[in-house]
Parts: structure tokens; sequence; C-alpha cells
């Protein structure tokens, strides 16, 4: 008789991983894949952060993203659903890391560094997790056997926010602020007090989103990070891990398949570029109206399709000749994004005068645009030129709806733009209905929605 | 026992009625224990009083007793048996007469098999048995088929039976590739007295295949053959140009007019009056890509022998064309059977076939949208693009009006998509006779395959284009082998005790490897898939390995009390290597009895009967089709890049289930054997009653847990059901005759458990394209494959209509749902069960009648009390100006055409949801097959040298009753997924055809 017992030939099961300093990294790595797996090629980030807004619209191929342009999705839309699942897979990825490498006897360095990456990771994904959904289900621990299987319930966001601010200072402690080589592209520590600071922005303590955000700032950190002078450096893919580049969903051309295609999304229908141009996600025309006309970003954002339209430009990659070869990065955490955060803090606890640390700060970021600087203004108007001008730099990037959402902006906003179905409950997402259903302990829905 | 003076040595031979020697009948002295059998010669020789009487018995002919009345030398002839108890059917690990068998099994002629020209076995079986429900995953030539037996007991572990060749157990989700003219005779065990030698492969119930051998001294050539021509069986009617313009045009205009005032609108209408009169019909798409194909079907057998040899030899050719264009299938194979009787105790017996198959496929039956296929493109594509542009290139896609999608005529001609696999099966055995009815058998088999299947769609369609071709090959290799060996008992005690015994030791593993690679980007499309290095991207390649093992031991005995009382025990003990570490070996036993009333005294006088038993049984079996290690926990890679190189990661992608295990099915089955009137009328009737548990099913977990899916056992199902045979010869003169054959079975099917799920499970495929993530739901207390939905309510007219309904928001001319809840909102919790993929009834039905050389076969068969989730209504009645529309929307609500039926046309489309406007009765009674057939008259064929020459007409499909809208109602889109039957989405249609066949006997 022979045995019977299965020695799998094609996969690694967990007993004989989690062993080695490579397992260690590449459990991690597996941590990061769901940065850049938010939706095919990352493309959730611009739909739930642009479409939603007035920045952009979609395609009417596209039910989901329909129905997010109109406001009438529902429990069951498909993005919504794909991120949620996108996201804790992301949180459980980090656990296993969290639970599993300390026990790996290995260089305590380079394993402290491992485990306060997946930190910031899992803090990445709850940040983004508790903003779109509110209360969430708070899963610290992996699975390792069927016998540990619980049905959460949804914790207060006050708790998912403890988890977030202790994860990112933790691995703000032990990250370091720069990497090189094949470790570029990291989290870094420069990373996570970014992130830190736009929790604090997120959650008002604007004191403290100022002190961080003013940390992530100082030459004397170290960082390294500032603004590139000429605006077709910043997205400019030989300056992929360049001074301006703090957190990004990494992609590279080639054969091993991490190459992206959101760029074929943005361009227009048919275009050439990355093989084929979708025309999923366009530039509302108000968009590209809020530009001054000699605004020098206007000529690097958008391009004028053949159809007389306006088109996203913001990332290319000339050598993307074919679909999903696109070297071009996604950034989630830009400087230019910390130095706003900044003098949006800042002006939140200071009044104006000018030439203040808030007017140094978002006068960078005009005077490299090519635009007048601010003078002059009251808080009130500095807080809405702060935010016009973050809707400008960062438009494509994800960032609109969670700003007007934060800022308590977004009905107004969107009943200017024309979407008659906006209501006050809308600042949240409805949690999948998929969700709900395999665990009833999550309900009820948010507010607003079809339980 | 006294070898007393009066026993002397009686020698003699045995013939059949022609006057062949008979070998291997039981010669026994009546009232002793003696026994003998007789050689390759007939002869026998055996000691016995010269005033005993000798009983001869052997299978297929009727037991003899002769009285010896001194004699010591007798010749013997034995007559043909009462065919339809003496009839030897072949069991598990074994034959039985049929008059013997307490279980329940269904036979199938090859004569049968052969009326309905078919590639596969799977197809010729449809209708043919009671319980044996056929269904055609896709209609393309080669494409799958799904069997199954008494209803699915399985929710997610496979379902098909498993199929044994010639003693050689296979599970093949489309069953074995054997040739269907090679086949003499088909079994189909269904209840677990017949099935649990099978142990945990025996749930599913079990097909056993016997391939034609040579018989002694009959030498004989035969040539086979058909040809027909097949055509689509049913256009989809489809919008003409002209027609979908308007629909486009009057689309916009109501989304204009809903938003009148607001920002960005009016619109402006996409075509004008000129351009829409200027269309035209346009392009009929699905008359681009259907065509009339050729069938055709060849075959060549050489068989006879002598008394110790006897061989099979045959050669076969079938090459079917697709209906739609560029699809076919082929297969060409060669069989090889042989019997060698090497010494008086030594038997040597061989099955073997080699086949080759190629199989040009095109894309269908996937999901919608870009990568959507042939039929899906046919149906979708607006008839105002023409097939090619003006300088002779195709339109690559339908942008004006619609979305992309392939140019359905491009994608069929210029894809290549081939699969070409080489099989071998066969087996050896040997069997030793120890002593009389005492043998042991080795057998020593194998079933490989070695399949390529290659892929290139180049720049010339839409799919290609973006990457400049692309190729994907794929590799595979299966090799499996059986070892078994058995020892048999037979006895006759006292003649009145009949026993028949075998126990055994069987092995058999499977090895598997693939191996896949793929590339983009090439200079140009001359290479197609042939030489992926010369693409500027080769992209990472992947492979696979797997193993599995089975070990087991087997046991079964049959005893026979004077004909009247029968029972059978069996029992099988298996080790899996599929399962938990805790849970490696499974034992399956079961009983069976059976009365054999009319044997009985009292019977006697009842000449109008000529057979009755009445049978029971009941036993475990299993199923163990869940695939390998999947007990165990897994990595998989999650790959990222760090400073622009590729970084390996690995995550926990399954969970382990140490307790994993086999799916076990009670079986209780209740049984009447009936023949009255010289056999004229033959009754079976079955009931059974099947629980199974420990159901394999992935259960969904929460996302939280950072896993989609175990697998785990949970859950029951029951599926219960009657079942009735009834043959009957109508009419028997010397010229004429009529016989008919009905059969007919009901199955239920219900969920019992759902293990710790309380709610409903969504489940069941649907469309990712339209965002649709399931068709239905498991639910306890409802059957296994429900569409679950909103139930359609007619249009809303006007205002008023709209005020008092539970959706405020709607506009006349737009659909009404039923508030199911009557909470005064419609939303998920309205939703229903709109119907099941499982039929109440299956049924079949032949007539033949015959006279002088003509004879006439009449074969339908239908399905009756089945849905049919119809994706295709979603785009097809969409009017957003995306797709074509059929023919249903020229009804569409207008305020001068206040239709119930179908809404108005709107230009932006509310979101895709299951409701019972999909879901459509997938009834139908079918004429499967009808043929009529010429055998030239004997006179004509002396002088030519010829046995016998047949010439016929045979129609399939000729004629189907049903209520579906869609091409056909045998339509599965997702093969055989238990959880997601009956859904026709882009589906290969069904055919029709005519063929004329030639068969002549040397």
């Amino acid at each position: 008789c022979r045995k019977l017992d299965e020695n799998p030939a094609n996969f690694i099961s967990p007993e004989n991983f989690y062993r080695t300093r490579s397992d260690a990294i590449a459990a991690v790595t597996a941590a990061y894949a769901p940065v850049r797996n938010n939706g095919f090629v990352t493309r959730n980030y611009a739909i739930l952060g642009e479409i939603t807004t007035d920045n952009m619209f979609p395609l009417p191929n596209n039910n989901d993203r329909v129905q997010l342009d109109n406001y009438v999705h529902t429990p069951t839309n498909g993005i919504l659903r794909e991120t949620w699942t996108n996201f804790y897979q992301g949180i459980a990825y980090a656990n296993n890391v969290i639970d599993r490498v300390p026990a790996i006897n290995m260089d305590e360095n380079l394993r402290a560094r491992l485990v306060g990456e997946a930190q910031f990771l899992r803090a990445f994904y709850y940040y983004h997790l508790v903003r779109l959904f509110g209360d969430l289900p708070l899963v610290t621990k992996a699975l390792k056997s069927l016998a540990e299987l619980e049905y959460p319930k949804r914790s207060p966001k006050a708790d998912v926010y403890k988890v977030i601010i202790d994860d990112l200072k933790a691995a703000e402690s032990v990250l370091p602020p720069t990497y090189s080589g094949a470790d570029r592209g990291r989290a870094t520590k420069g990373a996570a007090s970014a992130f830190l600071a736009s929790v604090y922005l997120t959650q008002k303590q604007y004191q403290l989103a100022a002190d961080k955000a003013a940390e992530v700032m100082a030459p004397a950190s170290g960082f390294g990070y500032g603004l590139w002078d000429d605006y077709a450096d910043v997205f400019d893919i030989k300056n992929e891990f360049g001074k301006e580049a703090i957190f990004d969903a990494q992609f590279v051309s080639g054969p091993a398949g991490q190459g992206g295609n959101l760029i074929a999304f943005f361009a227009q229908e048919n275009n050439a570029v990355g093989g084929r141009g979708f025309g999923s996600f366009q530039p509302t025309q108000e968009l590209y109206d809020a530009f001054q006309v000699n605004d020098k970003r206007k000529a690097i954002f958008f391009t004028k399709g053949t159809d007389n339209k306006y088109y996203c430009n913001k990332w290319i990659d000339a050598d993307a000749k074919t679909e999903n070869q696109s070297d071009n990065n996604y950034p989630l955490m830009r400087y230019a994004t910390v130095v706003l955060t900044f003098a949006e803090a800042y002006n939140e606890v200071h009044t104006p005068v000018d030439d203040n640390d808030a007017y140094k700060a978002i006068n960078s970021i005009r005077q490299r645009a090519g635009l007048p600087l601010f003078s002059g203004l009251t808080q009130d108007q500095l807080r809405d030129s702060i935010l016009n001008e973050r809707r400008l730099e960062l438009c494509f990037e994800g960032e609109r709806w969670f700003d007007l959402v934060r800022t308590g902006l977004l009905e107004s906003t969107l009943k200017a733009k024309g979407t008659a179905n906006i209501k006050p409950y809308h600042v949240l997402f409805p949690v999948p209905q998929f969700e709900i259903d395999l665990n009833q302990n999550l309900k009820p829905q948010n507010t607003g929605y079809p339980d | 026992g006294s070898l007393s003076a009066q026993e002397t040595a009686i020698s003699g031979t045995v013939k059949d009625a022609k006057g062949t020697p008979l070998a291997w009948v039981t010669v026994h002295v009546k009232g002793t224990s003696a026994s003998t059998s007789t050689d390759a010669q007939g002869k026998f020789q055996i000691s016995a009083a010269v005033n005993a009487t000798l009983v001869f018995s052997h299978a297929g002919f009727a037991s003899q007793e002769i009285a010896l009345n001194n004699r010591t030398a007798i010749d013997v002839t034995l007559a043909l048996s009462d065919q339809n108890l003496d009839q030897v059917v072949v069991i598990g690990y074994g034959t039985a007469r049929k008059g013997d068998i307490t279980g329940s099994i269904s036979s199938v002629s090859g004569k049968d098999l052969k009326a309905v020209p078919a590639a596969s076995l799977s197809q010729a079986l449809a209708g043919r048995a009671a319980g044996v429900r056929v269904s055609t995953s896709s209609n393309m030539p080669g494409g799958g088929i799904s069997i199954r037996i008494r209803g699915g007991n399985s929710i997610q572990g496979g379902n098909e039976p498993l199929y044994v060749v010639d003693g050689y157990p296979l599970y093949n989700e489309n069953g074995p590739a054997i040739n269907p003219n090679d086949i003499e005779s088909v079994e189909i065990l269904k209840d677990a007295s017949a099935t649990a030698i099978y142990g945990s492969r025996g749930a599913n119930g079990v097909v056993i295949i016997t391939t034609k051998r040579g018989k002694a001294g009959r030498n004989q050539i035969q040539f086979e053959s058909y040809y027909g021509i097949q055509k689509v069986r049913k256009k989809i009617p489809m919008l003409n140009a002209e027609q979908l313009a308007t629909v486009i045009n009057e689309g916009v205009a109501n989304v204009n007019k809903d938003n009148q005032g607001n920002a960005g609108y009016p619109k402006p209408l996409p075509f004008t009056e000129e351009q829409i009169k200027g269309f035209g019909a346009g392009t009929d798409w699905q008359d681009e890509i259907f065509r009339e194909a050729p069938i055709q079907n060849y075959q060549l057998t050489f068989s006879g022998g002598t008394d110790k040899s006897q061989y099979a030899v045959s050669g076969n050719y079938f090459d079917q064309q697709g209906i739609v264009i560029n699809t076919g299938f082929s297969r060409g194979s060669v069989r090889l059977n042989l019997d060698q009787e090497i010494n008086k105790r030594l038997k040597l017996g061989v099955s073997a076939t080699i086949s080759r198959t190629k199989g040009t496929l095109v894309n269908t039956d996937g999901d919608g949208g870009a990568g959507a296929g042939v039929v899906y493109g046919a149906l979708n594509f607006s008839p105002t693009v023409p097939v090619h542009n003006p300088d002779g290139t195709y339109t690559i896609n339908n942008r004006s009006g619609g979305i992309l999608i392939s140019n359905p005529v491009a994608m069929a001609n210029e894809s290549w998509n081939t699969n070409v696999a080489t099989r071998a099966i066969g087996n050896a055995t040997l069997e030793f006779k120890i002593m009389e009815g005492l043998f042991i058998k080795t057998l020593l088999g194998t079933n490989m395959r070695y399949e390529k299947s290659s892929t290139y769609l180049p720049r010339t369609i839409y799919s290609g284009v973006a990457n400049n071709g692309t190729a994907s090959i794929y590799n595979a290799q299966n090799a499996e082998w059986l070892n078994e060996n058995t020892i048999s008992y037979r006895k006759t005690i006292a003649d009145v005790h009949r026993i028949n015994a075998i126990v055994g030791y069987t092995f058999q593993n499977g090895n598997y490897e693939d191996v896949r690679a793929n590339a983009q980007n090439f200079a140009n499309d001359i290479l197609l898939y042939n030489n992926l290095g010369t693409a500027q991207q080769t992209n990472t390649g992947a492979s696979n390995k797997n193993e599995w093992l089975l070990q087991s031991w087997i046991a079964r005995i049959n005893y026979d009390y004077d004909g009247k009382y029968l029972l059978t025990l069996t029992g099988r003990r298996d080790g899996s290597s599929r399962f938990g570490a805790g849970n490696k070996y499974a034992f399956f036993p079961s009983g069976s009895v059976a009365w054999r009333v009319s044997n009985e005294n009292f019977m006697s006088g009842i000449s109008a009967v000529n057979d009755l038993k009445i049978r029971a049984s009941y036993g475990l079996t299993g199923n163990q089709e869940i695939g390998q290690f999947q007990s165990l926990g897994a990595l998989g890679t999650q790959n990222y890049n760090f400073g622009n190189t590729l970084s390996v990661g690995y995550a926990p992608n399954r969970v382990g289930n140490p307790n994993l295990k086999w799916e076990s099915t009670a079986q209780m089955d209740f049984g009447l054997d009936l023949s009255l009137f010289k056999n004229r009328i033959q009754v079976t009737a079955d009931w059974y009653e099947k629980r199974t548990r420990d159901l394999l099913y992935n259960v969904s977990l929460p996302i939280t847990t950072g896993f989609s899916t175990s697998l785990q056992n949970v859950g029951k199902v029951k599926n219960s059901g009657i079942e009735l045979t009834l043959n009957t010869i109508n009419f028997a003169g010397k010229d004429f005759e009529w016989s008919t054959s009905f059969n007919i079975a009901w199955n239920k099917n219900e969920i019992l458990d759902l293990g710790n799920v309380t709610g409903d499970i969504p489940v069941g495929g649907a469309s990712g394209h339209l965002q649709l993530a399931n068709s239905g739901i498991l639910r306890v207390g409802s059957p296994v494959g429900v569409f679950f939905g909103l139930v359609t309510d007619g249009i809303f007219q006007n205002a008023e209509e709209i005020a008092k309904s539970a959706q405020k928001n709607a506009k006349p001319g737009e659909r009404r749902y039923k508030d199911i809840k009557a909470d005064g909102v419609i939303n998920s919790s309205d939703r229903v069960i709109l119907g099941k993929a499982q039929p109440d009834y299956i049924y079949g039905f032949t007539n033949n009648f015959s006279y002088k050389g003509i004879d006439l076969a009449v074969f339908f068969q239908g399905v009756y009390g089945n849905s049919i989730f119809n994706i295709n209504r979603f785009e097809q009645e969409s009017m957003t100006g995306v797709s074509n529309q059929s023919t249903a929307v020229l009804d569409r609500w207008t305020p001068t055409n206040p239709s119930q039926v179908m809404p108005r046309a709107a230009s932006v489309g509310q979101p895709y949801q299951v409701t019972s406007r999909q879901v459509e009765d997938g009834s139908y009674l079918r004429l499967r097959n009808i043929q009529i057939g010429y055998n030239l008259p004997e006179k004509w064929l002396k002088p030519a040298g010829l046995t016998s020459v047949r010439l016929y007409l045979s129609g399939q499909n000729l004629w189907t009753k049903t209520d579906y809208s869609g091409y056909d109602p045998e339509v599965s889109r997702f093969n055989q997924e238990t959880l997601s039957q009956g859904i026709d989405y882009g589906s290969y249609p069904a055919n029709k055809a005519i063929l004329i066949g030639l068969n002549i006997t040397l």
C-alpha cells in the first residue's frame, strides 16, 4: 500500500513558510500587492476619488461607474465590493506579517522594518476603508485555522482611527527615511508621517496635522523631499523615486506583468496610448475651466482629443505601445499633498498674516504653477483658496471625494455640478451587500442605503 | 460420498443452435457438488452415476437438464435463453444475468446508441434510459456534455457519473473519449446496490461501457458511414439597421425629455432621419457567422476469430464542421480487442483504443463585452456597421452607437484556437482458473491524455489590436494507472443455493502536469502561436502538477435461493489522497434483496406473467471529486515591484481544513420488474430516495478573514424520484413489427441543510460584464440551482400609477416590479425564486417499425418544468443604444403603444438585475431523431458475397416544441458547474441535420 499523504508539488503551504528571511520579505511583498490591486491597475482610486466628484465623469459603458457618478449606487455596486475586498485582503496579508514574522529567526533590524512596513500598510488600508465606509469590522489578527473563524461586528470609527494612528506611529519609529536600489518604493518613515498628517487633518486635529506635515517638510528631517521646479518633472518616469514621490502604487513595464494601464482609462477612446485608449474617465469641462489660462499645469494635466474634449494627460508613458505596459506609478502620497495639508491645517489654527507659513506653503505650489501669489485673504478666503488649489494640484489623483467629505462640501459641490440625487448620507458608501450577506453582524447598513 | 460402482466417466460436446461449440459451459451433476466446464471445443468430461441428471448452464443460454439414462456420451445443443432474463448484464467487476440482478440498472444497446449519429457517447445517451439526464453545455462540435443520474447530489463536487470502459474506471467531465460506434452496450448503474462496489466514486451513478469483441468463427468486415448537412436550428429575430437606429434615437429623445432644463441637455440625436432611411436592412450578423456545415463518419471493423482467439479491430474517422464559421471537430481512432485462451486454465484479454481529436474552436459562451465571443458578437454588433471597411479590412468595432466588441466575423475567421488531444486507454487482463468455479484475475490498465491548446489573436481583430497580436499555448499531460486483482467464486449447492462472490484489491493513481505560456507584440501575424520567442514581449509562463491516489478493497456476494429469493451484499473500502489527514479511509456498504414472485408455485397458473420481481436496496456511496490538495492550506503569489524590479510575494490564499472528507450518499431504492404476455410488455419501475451529507462546498467567508472561501463539508441534499420504463412489442407479424420504448423519470431535489449558514447564499454565475454577480441562491428547502430576482409586473402607463407604486422615481414606460415585501420600496428584499434549472421530469419515447427490409425509428425526447436564465435578454432588450436588439422591442412602450411587456426606449440604462423577464420556461419536446432505413434483400447480396447492406436517411432535431426564446433550450453556458446550470449567454446554438448512411457487412 502506498501512502495517501498529499505532498503538493505546485504550491506552498503555510506549514513550510514563514521560516526564513526571504519568507519574511516575500510575505511583506504580498502585503503591498493590494496597494496596486485596487481595481484593475489601481483604477478604483480614480473612480471613488474622482468620478464621484465634480472632477470627472465616466464613459457610460459601465453601470457601476455610472451609478457612482449619478449617486444612485447601491450596496451591490461592484466597485465598492472590489475595493472593500481588496483592502481587507491587504489587511489580512499585513496581519500575517505582523503575527508571524516576529517569530522568524533573522536580522533584527530588517525584521523590525518589515513588521513596520506591514503596520504602515495596514494603516493605509484601514484609512481608506474607514473614510469610505465609516464604522468597520476591525481585524488585527491573521486567521490561521478554520476553528478561529469569527464574524466581527463593526467597531466605531474612533477605534479604527486608533489602530491607524498606532500603526503609523509604530511604522514611523522603525522605517528608514529612504531606500536604495531595488528597495525603492517601500514605505518610508516620511510616508508614515505624511499619512499621519493626513489622518490628523481628516480628524480635524489641525495642530497635530500641521506639526506632522511640518516634520515631513523640515529639511532637518533628512527625507529630502521637495517640489520639482519644473512641473514637467513631477510625473516624468525618470523621476519616479524622486524628491516629490512619497508613496506610489508601483508599476514597471516589461514581461514580468507589472506594467500599468491606467493611462488607457484616462486617454481618449481608441487613442494609441497603451495600445488603445478606453476613454473611461474623462475630466469635466468645469474642471478644465477652473484652471486659469496661464496656469502651467494646464498643458501638463490635459490634452485635447480629436473630439475637442479634454483628457487627462498627467501620466503618460510614450513607450507603452501595448496594453498593460505603462511604466507610470500612481501617486498615493505626494510631497505637494503634504504642503497643501500643512497649509490647510496651519490656516485653521492661525489667523492669516501675509507670508506666514500657510501662505508660504500654498504660494510655493502657486509659484510653480506660474500663478500670482496669495496675500491679504481672510481665514475663510484662504481656506477656500487652499481647497481650490488642492483640487487643481491633485486632480485625478483620487483625493477629491475625500477632500469634499472632509470639508463638508460634498453635497453642495455636487448639487452645483447638477447631480440631482446627492443626499447628505452620501458622505459614506454602503457596506457591500455581499459582505453583509456573509456576516450579518455588519448590520445595520449605513444610513440612507437599502438594508 | 461414495465413489460407487455406478459412477462412470461421462463425456460429450456442447454446441449452440448453429452448431458452434460452446466453451465455458458449466456442466453440473444435479444433486451433487460435482461440476466442470467445457473446453474451447465444447467438450466436457465428468464423473456421474449413469442415471444422474446433468445440468448445462451458460450465460446467454437457457439452462438445460438432461437425464443420462445410462448414456455415457451425450451431445447437447443449448438454445439462446429467454432474452429478457438471461441477458448478461455487465456490472461492476463482473457480469450477472439480468434476472438475478437485485439493483437498479438500465441497459442501452449499441444499436440504440448508433441511431443518433453523435460525436460522443454522452450525447447518444439522451432520452435512452430512465433517470439519465444529458445536457449539452456547448453545442460547438466537440463541446461539453453533462450527465446527471437521478439528479445531482453534490453542490460543488463533481456530479458527473463514473465511467467504466471495459473495466477501466475514469472520471471525465465530458464523458469518455470513446467512439460510439465501438460500443456493444452501456449499462447504467443507479442505486446503491449497484454502485457501492465503486465506493467513493459511486454516488453519481456509474456508466459501464463494453466495447465490441470478436466472436469465434464469424470473420466479418463491416463498413459503416454517414454523411450529413447541419444548419442552425433557429435564428433569433433581430432588428435591422433602420429599426435599430430608430430605437437609438428614440432612447436619446426620451432621456432628453426626462432631463429638460438640466445642464448638458438636450443631447443631439445620434442619427439623422436621412441616415436612418439610408441604412436599410444593414448587416445581418447571424447570417454572416452561420453556415450549412457537413458532418461525416466512416468506420471499418474487422472481427472474428477461432475457438481460442477472437479479435475485433476498428478504425474510425469522424468529422463535424460547425454551423458557426471556422469551427469543427474531428477524431480518428483505432480500437483493438483481443481474447486469447492460453491454456485450459489461463485466458488473456486486451482492450485498447488510441484516438486523436482536433477541435477548431471559436470563442463563445464567454462573458459579454470586449472579450466576448462570436455568437454574442452576432447578437450585439450593430447592423448599421458593415462587415468590411471600404478598403476590404474588417471593421474592428462598432463604436458608433455600440459597445466595444469584436467584429464577430473577423473574430471567427481571423482568430486561431485549436485543441489537439491524443488519448490512449487500454487494459490487459489475465484470468486463471484455480479450480471449478474459482478464478483469480488481474488487470493492468492505463489512461493517458496528451493535449495542446493554442490560440492566436491577430491584430486584425479588436481583441488583438491593442497587443499587436497575442499568442498563448497550453500543454497538458495526464497519465493514470490501474491495477485490479480479484478472486471470484461461483458455486451451486444442492441445486437451490447459488453463490457468486468476489473479493479484490485495486489501486489507481493519476499524474497530471501542464505548462502554459503566452506572448504578445509580434512583428506580424504570420507565425501565429508557433514561435512565441519571436514576440517582443514574452510573458511569465506558468506550470502545474498534481497527483492522486486511490487504493481500495472490494467484496461482493450474491446469493440466490431457488431463483426466488435473491440477496446481494457489497462493500468497498476506499483510501483516497484527496481528503484531509484525519479522514483518509472510508467504507461504503450496500445490501439488496429481491423476490422473484413469478417463480413461486402460486404463480404457475398465471401464464400472462413471465416475470415479476420486487427489489429493495439500501447503501452508502461517496463522491470524492474535489480536485487535489484541497484539504491543505496554501499560499499564493502576490507580486509587487520595488525599484522597478519584480519581487515575488506570498500570502495565504486557502485556509487548511484537515477534516475535509468525501460526500456520502445514502440511497434507498424499491423497484419492480414485470414482464407480461410472452415478454411483449416489460415494465421496470423504481422509487428512490438519496440523502447526501457532508456536502463539499466552498463556503464563502467574510473577506475580513482574508479568504473568500474555504472548502468544507457542510449541509445535506435530498433527491427523490420515480422512474418508469415501458417496453412493448405492439405488433409482431411475419413482415411487420412495431415496438415502443418509453421512459420517464421524476426527480425532486431539495437542500436540507447548509451547515452554519442560515440565510440564503448567493450563488450561480451570471455576468461580470453586466455587473451581475449571481444568478441565484442556495436556500434550505429549495432545489440546487434556482434563479432569484424581482418579479416584473407590467409597465407603468402614467404618473398616477407611479404615484401609487413602490417606484416613485419611475417614468411612464418603465418596468414595474412586484413589491413582494409590501414596504413601499423595491429593493433586494423583494426578490423571490423565479425558477429552477432542474426539470420536474425527463422522458424519452421511441417507436420502431419494420416492414420487410424497411425500418423506421422515431425518437422523441424532452424535459419539463425547468427554467433558463437568458442573460442575452438584458442586452437584447436594453434599448440603451449599446447593442443590437431583438425584435421583441418593436412592441416597446410609447405613449401611443401602451405595452405591458416591453418598456420604453431610454439611452441611459438602469443597473442590470435578475428579474422574471430573463427567466424563461426551458421545457421542450424534441424529435431528436427520425430514421428510415432499408436493408437490401438477401437475394441481391448473396451473388455479391455480402452479408448485409443497409441504407438509411436520418434527421436530427428536425422538430422542437419549446417556449424558450433563445437559440436552444439545451444550453448551459457554465458547462457542468452545478450551481450555474441552465444559463444562456452568447451560447453556441444547436443545429438540425439531415444525414444519409450506408452500412455494409462482408
